[in-house]
């Protein structure tokens, strides 16, 4: 049997697959870092979207938006997840753990 | 190449530049001269203010090929973010006595945040769009756990930060879709190409070789069709998530409440009315640009959100007992009512001066709110309602101001909050079609009126507990004397106001 070839599509669903993982994770998950974790892969699910669109709808590169945005977004990952570590440290340093049931001085 | 005219970036490149001077002041000037950095902050601000005001009458422009746009629309809303940081660093000079070191940082990072919410006044693209949108919400993240020391300031800023993660990596995926279908990251290019694929429109010219591989796959054409339409409104859903999140819109606004009250009071007053000006001019951006091609229905969800949005916040609000908790759900309310204005918006351009005029009077009651409640926190230690009690006797001046305040944030006339309320509502009226959303509005403020009332009667009915409040910072006074007069002045004199909106949006 003769597969197609890998096309914009495969990378879709790769993507997607990604994305609900990091989904699955935020909601699921209840150590703050697990969260963090979960979405990143969110960020990096987007991200191969990004390049993947960039790459088959501009067959011979003229344009690489696309691309120049991943880059950003690499760089923003970075920052947040460095802004994010530095408040669940805090945060865990005060409550002496980083599970969200944990943060419960403020209800309703 | 149009890169030559980057004035156009002036108010965004001179706050840049002020949050390193004022970064840079911190670390040369003694300690002991810690007004230095909040004087630097406060004073540099009429830069920004003078050159958005100097091109007030400007016609629409865009630059650096069609990524940035300025307009009078943006530029009034740039006017607002201004004020509203200008009032919340007068507010922050006393909050922030407790803090041994720090100083300089907190004012940059209002700087930062503040040059984030401008950029997404004015963005026309996407890539745009999310580094602001990031640049707004780290430098928020940070502002809101700033009291290191204090407990509940960190878990506010561990709830907001990972809602926000989660709302703008949720964002980030509908943008990537976003990118795919259209294939640009320019907002007019996309609507331009769904334009041109027919009036049908939710089919892009762009997927048609995604369509080629389903139907290779053996996948019938029609349903490839179906699965290429449905595409788009996901993809939109998706950046609502990450918007609504901005604006805190009721599925999305469970962050609000903890954010408000763990956070640094100032930062509150900050974040009840900054980020949301930015969040709403660029959801008014997008459904104008890009309301014929996506659902029918598009409007009426926003109507359907703008109701659950007004019912929820005012609903939570009355059993709350902290002020600051009371008036983040007041805050989710206030979203909603600015929603009509969007819903409004997509049919008629007198839904965005609605926006403009409600922004304008919400700046001064919420924050002048804000105000007193930092006083009576400065003199009594703690946030919670029955701070208030017998305020008449302890400070008097102070607690008529808030009622001034809060009748204004109920709608009640000759404040501003009335006018704001007039205008969209009235606006929702005249486009008939939306008239049962102004009924909603109405019966809201009628439910608001129950718990802004009772803070009125737990001031002037209460048993004063302690003695005077003697301790009144300057910087608390000015703010509640600047917003005291900017709440009558639109409130009396609205023609004004609504007159120089009218005339140039």
């Amino acid at each position: 049997m003769m597969l197609p070839p890998i096309g914009l599509l495969h990378y879709l669903i790769l993507s997607l697959c990604l994305f609900s993982f990091g989904l699955l994770a935020v909601i699921t998950r209840r150590h703050a870092i697990g969260i963090l974790l979960g979405i990143e892969l969110m960020l990096n699910s987007a991200n191969i979207n990004l390049v993947a669109c960039n790459h088959f709808l501009n067959p011979g590169g003229a344009l690489l938006d696309g691309q120049v945005f991943v880059l950003m977004v690499i760089a923003l990952a970075a920052c947040e997840a460095a802004v994010g570590l530095a408040i669940i440290l805090r945060f865990y340093r005060q409550a002496e753990a980083a599970d969200v049931a944990d943060a419960q001085l403020l209800k309703w | 190449m149009p890169y030559n005219d980057l004035s156009i970036f002036g108010p965004e490149l001179s706050l840049c530049g002020l949050a390193l001077v004022v970064l840079v002041a911190d670390l040369i000037v003694p300690r002991r001269w810690r007004l230095v950095p909040a004087g630097l902050a406060a004073v540099g601000l009429a830069v920004p203010v003078y050159l958005v005001a100097s091109r007030w009458m400007a016609p629409q422009t865009f630059e650096f090929m069609g990524a940035y746009v300025i307009d009078s629309f943006a530029d009034s809303l740039k006017l607002v973010l201004l004020a509203a940081a200008f009032l919340v660093i007068l507010l922050s000079v006393d909050y922030l006595r407790r803090l041994e070191r720090g100083f300089g940082e907190y004012f940059a990072l209002v700087l930062f945040s503040l040059t984030g919410m401008m950029l997404l006044t004015g963005a026309f693209d996407l890539i745009i769009i999310y580094l602001a949108f990031e640049m707004i919400s780290l430098s928020c993240y940070v502002l809101t756990g700033y009291m290191r020391q204090d407990r509940k300031s960190n878990e506010a800023a561990l709830k907001y930060f990972l809602y926000g993660a989660a709302a703008s990596g949720v964002m980030l995926y509908g943008i990537s879709l976003i990118y795919g279908l259209g294939g640009s990251t320019r907002l007019s290019e996309i609507a331009a190409r769904f334009m041109a694929s027919g009036p049908t429109a939710a089919v892009a010219v762009q997927p048609a070789f995604l369509q080629s591989t389903l139907v290779q796959a053996g996948i019938p054409e029609i349903y490839v069709l179906r699965l290429a339409e449905l595409m788009m409104p996901l993809a939109v859903v998706m950046v609502m998530v990450g918007l609504g999140f901005k604006i805190a819109m009721v599925p999305f606004h469970a962050w609000a409440p903890d954010a408000y009250e763990g956070a640094p009071t100032p930062i509150t007053a900050f974040l009840s009315v900054a980020p949301k000006a930015a969040g709403f001019a660029l959801l008014v951006r997008l459904v104008l640009l890009w309301q014929p091609l996506l659902m029918a229905h598009w409007p009426a969800l926003l109507a359907a959100l703008a109701t659950i949005t007004m019912f929820g916040g005012n609903l939570w609000a009355i059993r709350q007992t902290n002020i600051k908790r009371m008036l983040a759900y007041s805050s989710i309310a206030h979203a909603g009512y600015l929603l009509i204005g969007v819903v409004v918006a997509a049919s008629d351009a007198i839904g965005q001066h609605g926006i403009i005029v409600y922004f304008a009077a919400y700046l001064f009651m919420n924050i002048g709110a804000f105000a007193v409640v930092l006083l009576v926190a400065r003199n009594r230690g703690s946030e919670e309602i029955a701070d208030f009690a017998g305020m008449y006797r302890t400070a008097p001046v102070f607690a008529a101001a808030m009622v001034i305040f809060l009748l204004s944030l109920t709608g009640i006339p000759p404040t501003a909050g009335f006018v704001g309320k007039l205008y969209i509502f009235g606006a929702a009226i005249s486009t008939g079609k939306w008239a049962w959303l102004a009924v909603v509005g109405i019966i809201n403020s009628a439910i608001s009126l129950y718990y802004y009332m009772n803070i009125v009667r737990v001031m002037y009915f209460g048993e004063p507990g302690d003695e005077a409040m003697t301790i009144q910072p300057v910087g608390i006074t000015i703010v509640a004397a600047i917003c005291l007069v900017g709440t009558f002045a639109i409130g009396l004199f609205p023609q004004a106001i609504i007159e120089l909106i009218q005339q140039y949006i």
